[in-house]
């Protein structure tokens, strides 16, 4: 009966799934962008703005391919120790194919995110235990847009595409026979069957050249929420005795979970970039991420447990298991964001074939996690985002590529000030804590360009 | 030539495998569970750590003195008196004692003892003076003193009770606080030196609803000052309820306040329940974990006797191998 139990307690405990989201939303696109505050909505021609606007395709002139690494290093404590969240890391990349249809200029986009860690992470956890909930599980994930451009007037340049973000799916399967008496004995199958799959999402945008000095920016990025329906099944005979057919009974046991197994907000971006100087590019960007509409991260589980006595009825030692309490799941309350994004470009030199930039941005999002001083432990802080990079473009660097080359490297460093969680209840088993900590984000990016 | 590029990317990602998840490592707690048992290779004798028929180890006090380090104060039975004795023993790891069943040649050395009396409930702490260890003695409570927490002084009683049992704790003021259970309630008592205790008249914890529905007993207060720089006063206790077949059962059970006095908040699950009749609690807080130690049934050639067993919290820490035995008490 223990195997059993303990059978039902981890078929309980598989299901569900911590929400998940997007690395790039976190950790930016490309190293000009994330060394620029992601501020790049009305400023991005590249193949980032596959994430940042596709309607930027638009205006680049050049098939262009893009490869780049950057790897986010977690430094996350509570009570001042580490909570060894994982980091995210992965190539990055993209292509944009430039061209005319009807003399209208049009552009295709890719951009491709892959971790070299793990493609997708699916995490179960009791809504008491402390999590970091936008760092912990969230970013661990593929990502890839595809995205079409337009530009019918040279002031104007719209887009739009679909990006897919990798999911996970599984099933678990349990029979046999379990002896009570004879625990070690018992035989129980199990078969767990996962799956990689995919979602979409869509994303538009549009882009407004003021002038040539100033452009205006307007990106919607839809939300996904995948809904992870599972069923583990348990079938099995349960002998009550050590002879041969002694005491036995068939349990039967149901689980259905219903959860979420990945959720993005829906985002609003507004941006402007300006050049109040000949070398000099300010990008604007305001992020509104929908935050109030993210969905609570347990599972709903329900669960059917049958085991008729056996003949003669159950043994005086042995209580047969019942179904677990359902949990009472507390809803995640959380707040609607505008996030300020701030970047410079600085064209610091430009010697013929060589053209360098030193970079930098800013961006704030306040914490959108609710207080939790109940028997939740989302925990998170307010997150500013530091930056620096630099770039420098060659100009038909060899002579089999008649175009450009563009290195970029950023150094990014989030910073979440340390603040204390109080609990109202003295007898709450995690107490209070103080958490906070910073995250290292190095990458670099090649740019190709090809005339 | 760009599906080729598309699958290099691809393959890179895919072609390793990764680590173990992380995240959980050092989240917080108020260090009152839920335990689980020591088990298989990670003590000698898992669950148990202290076990000797004879002995019939009891009621366990620990006593910090290094990360996992501790000494282990226990009621034990002494054959040559007949009495029950205050022995104890010492760990590097939380888990190998000296004096265990498998420490072959060893037995923790009896510190307290009174030819006249049964000696029980010892509550150690250290305090500016040296170590202190409180203990009821026909229902009054005692106090010992020493400077190296093996060779104690007996002094004067410091409260008369009557009690069933006591702990004491020293506050961050420099006060001493002692919750004593009486008559299935807890109850408190203060003091400016720890020397002689004032009661108050209500008590602040009484049977509940559930898993202590019978009643409460043997508290071990171990109060904190929390992250939030509150003060908190965190008890385990021995909560008991009426089993399915008429039977009694006891568990291990946690109750907090932050208040400076008045009735404590129980958890709503047990803090430690492996239906073996586990009773008096004490707890070593370390770097990276909680041990908790209990009294609880342990068999033997037909006989049922009391012996050391040992919880951990989280429960799904992983424990390095179990230490050699410590070569003294």
């Amino acid at each position: 009966m223990k195997k059993l139990g303990l059978v039902i307690f981890l078929a309980s405990s598989f299901f569900g799934a911590t929400a998940s989201a997007n690395p790039l939303d976190t950790f930016g696109f490309g190293s000009r962008g994330a060394a620029m505050g992601d501020a790049q909505a009305a400023d991005a021609q590249d193949f980032s703005a596959n994430y940042y606007n596709p309607a930027g395709l638009a205006g680049a002139h050049d098939f262009e391919i893009a490869i780049g690494y950057f790897r986010a290093t977690h430094e996350l404590e509570t009570n001042g120790k580490s909570n060894n969240v994982d980091p995210v890391s992965g190539l990055v990349g993209g292509l944009v194919l430039p061209g005319k249809v009807f003399g209208i200029p049009v552009a295709f986009g890719l951009g491709l995110h892959v971790p070299d860690d793990r493609l997708s992470r699916v995490r179960d956890l009791p809504q008491t235990q402390p999590r970091w909930e936008l760092y912990d599980n969230r970013n661990q994930r593929v990502y890839l847009a595809a995205n079409i451009a337009i530009r019918p007037w040279k002031w104007l340049e719209i887009g739009g595409g679909l990006s897919f973000m990798a999911s996970t799916t599984g099933t678990l399967d349990i029979s046999g026979e379990a002896n009570i008496l004879a625990v070690n004995s018992s035989q129980v199958r199990h078969e767990v069957d996962a799956s990689l799959g995919a979602i979409r999402y869509p994303q538009i945008g549009a882009r407004v050249a003021l002038s040539d000095r100033a452009a205006l920016a307007l990106v919607y990025r839809g939300q996904f929420s995948l809904d992870l329906s599972l069923t583990a099944q348990l079938l099995g005979e349960i002998a009550t005795g050590t002879g041969q057919g002694q005491g036995l009974t068939t349990a039967y046991y149901a689980l259905q979970s219903a959860s979420i197994d990945a959720y993005l907000p829906q985002q609003v971006v507004f941006g402007g970039s300006f050049l109040p100087h000949d070398r000099l590019k300010v990008n604007v960007d305001f992020t509104w991420v929908n935050w109030s509409a993210y969905i609570t991260p347990v599972a709903n589980v329900d669960v059917t447990l049958d085991i008729p006595p056996p003949v003669g009825g159950w043994p005086n030692s042995i209580k047969p298991p019942t179904v677990p309490t359902k949990t009472a799941i507390v809803p995640l309350v959380m707040s609607d964001r505008i996030v300020p994004h701030v970047g410079v470009e600085w064209r610091a030199f430009d010697h013929g074939k060589f053209t360098g930039f030193l970079r930098a941005g800013y961006s704030f999002q306040k914490s959108p996690v609710g207080p939790q001083n109940g028997i939740t432990n989302y925990v998170d802080r307010d997150r500013h985002t530091m930056a620096i990079g630099a770039g420098i473009l060659i100009d038909k660097p060899v002579t089999v590529l008649p175009g450009d080359v563009r290195f970029d490297v950023h150094a990014q460093v989030d910073v979440l000030p340390t603040s204390i969680t109080t609990k109202d209840n003295p007898a709450d088993l995690v107490g209070d804590y103080s958490a906070g900590g910073y995250i290292w984000n190095l990458g670099a990016t090649m740019v190709l360009g090809f005339k | 030539m760009r599906t080729r590029v598309l699958l290099t990317i691809l393959a890179t990602g895919c072609s390793t495998l990764a680590e173990t998840a992380g995240g959980d490592s050092n989240l917080p707690s108020s260090d009152g569970g839920p335990f689980r048992k020591l088990q298989g290779a990670e003590a000698h004798g898992a669950p148990y750590v202290l076990d000797d028929q004879t002995s019939n180890y009891r009621q366990p006090s620990a006593l910090p003195i290094d990360d996992t380090e501790l000494a282990l104060y226990v009621v034990a039975h002494d054959k040559t008196s007949d009495k029950d004795v205050i022995a104890r023993s010492h760990a590097l790891d939380g888990r190998t004692f000296f004096g265990a069943t498998q420490d072959f040649g060893h037995k923790p050395p009896i510190v307290l003892a009174d030819p006249a009396a049964d000696l029980s409930h010892p509550s150690a702490l250290r305090a500016p003076d040296g170590i202190r260890l409180y203990y009821t003695k026909n229902g009054a409570v005692g106090l010992a003193r020493s400077q190296d927490g093996l060779v104690f002084t007996d002094g004067p009683a410091v409260f008369a009770g009557p009690v069933d049992s006591a702990s004491v704790a020293l506050l961050p003021d420099g006060t001493f606080r002692m919750l004593f259970g009486r008559a299935g309630a807890i109850f408190e008592a203060t003091s400016a030196d720890g020397t002689s205790f004032d009661a108050a008249p209500d008590p602040v914890l009484t049977a509940g609803t559930t898993f202590d529905a019978l009643g409460v007993s043997d508290p071990y207060l171990y109060p904190r000052m929390t992250p939030a720089n509150r003060l908190q006063f965190r008890v385990l206790y021995t909560g008991t309820m009426a089993g399915d077949d008429a039977t009694v059962t006891t568990s291990i059970l946690f109750a907090a306040r932050y208040e400076d006095s008045g009735p404590f908040v129980r958890a709503t699950t047990p803090a430690y329940a492996v239906g073996k009749n586990e009773r008096a609690p004490t707890v070593l807080e370390w770097d990276s974990g909680t041990f908790l130690y209990v009294d609880q049934d342990q068999s033997a050639e037909s006989t049922t006797y009391r012996a050391i067993a040992c919880g951990v919290a989280p429960a799904a820490i992983t424990l390095s191998p179990p230490s050699d035995f410590p070569d003294t008490p």
